[in-house]
């Protein structure tokens, strides 16, 4: 499986909100409540949305902003009549690379969906919002993978493209 | 019929309102426009994400908003194909 390492972090909008909140309270941040997630992330061409697991966002106690309709979750169905709306939050993140210095990409600001992912190997799907961003090579035969972007930062991830 | 999952429940009224005048908006506005709903009451529209979180967040604090794309119709549904997740 293509993966990768992942962080995910509370989108800077939120943050200060959050940060505000707890300034006002007279609170330090709590301890248990991370600001950021490093995460196993599978390369998903297969996903329009990049899917952060629901139970890590409910860690960090961010709140949906936005929501967005999926189909073909769990192989039910593709049909739109199907879809189900899940949360979305924003979000910042950055694909890592073989080393702790090697950045693929640094997103400022994204909008990301959240819903349970009870799999071992990875608990992000990067779908082709972030892909759309990279260079992604696939070598089947050697079962290795080489990703990569052009762009070293994108502030900001558009689900709807807006007219030209 | 489109389901909503468990999380979004802060978020019904908005969800509501912005989806009974989304035929409007598209009127209104170009695609690709963010709009800022807090209950029923549309705030405003923007160019970028951030600026309609920013809006957000100044309006109402850390009470429930939504901050949503205008988008064409027939084009509001994602898929992830294949994943038992």
């Amino acid at each position: 499986m293509p993966i990768v390492r992942a962080k995910f972090r509370i989108g800077p909008e939120s943050l200060i909100a959050m940060q505000a909140y707890f300034d006002k309270s007279l609170e330090p941040w709590p301890q248990a409540v991370p600001k950021e997630v490093e995460v196993a992330a599978l390369i998903d061409t297969g996903a329009s949305v990049t899917i952060l697991d629901h139970q890590l966002i409910q860690r960090m106690r961010h709140q949906p902003r936005g929501y967005c309709n999926i189909s073909g979750f769990d192989s039910k169905s593709s049909d739109q009549a199907d879809a189900t709306s899940y949360p979305n939050y924003e979000m910042g993140l950055t694909l890592l690379g073989a080393t702790d210095d090697d950045c693929i990409l640094d997103v400022e600001a994204a909008q990301i969906v959240g819903h349970d992912i009870p799999n071992k190997n990875f608990s992000a799907i990067i779908g082709m919002d972030v892909l759309a961003h990279c260079n992604f090579q696939l070598d089947g035969p050697n079962q290795c993978f080489d990703l990569s972007s052009p762009y070293a930062k994108i502030k900001e991830i558009r689900s709807v493209k807006a007219n030209s | 019929m489109t389901t909503m999952h468990t999380a979004l429940q802060p978020l019904e009224a908005e969800i509501i309102a912005f989806e009974a005048k989304l035929p409007i908006l598209r009127q209104q506005f170009s695609i690709g426009t963010y709009v800022l709903f807090a209950g029923s009451r549309m705030l405003g529209n923007f160019k970028t994400y951030r600026e309609a979180l920013h809006a957000g967040y100044a309006e109402v604090g850390l009470d429930p908003f939504l901050v949503k794309q205008i988008c064409r119709e027939g084009e509001d549904v994602q898929h992830v194909y294949g994943l038992k997740a």
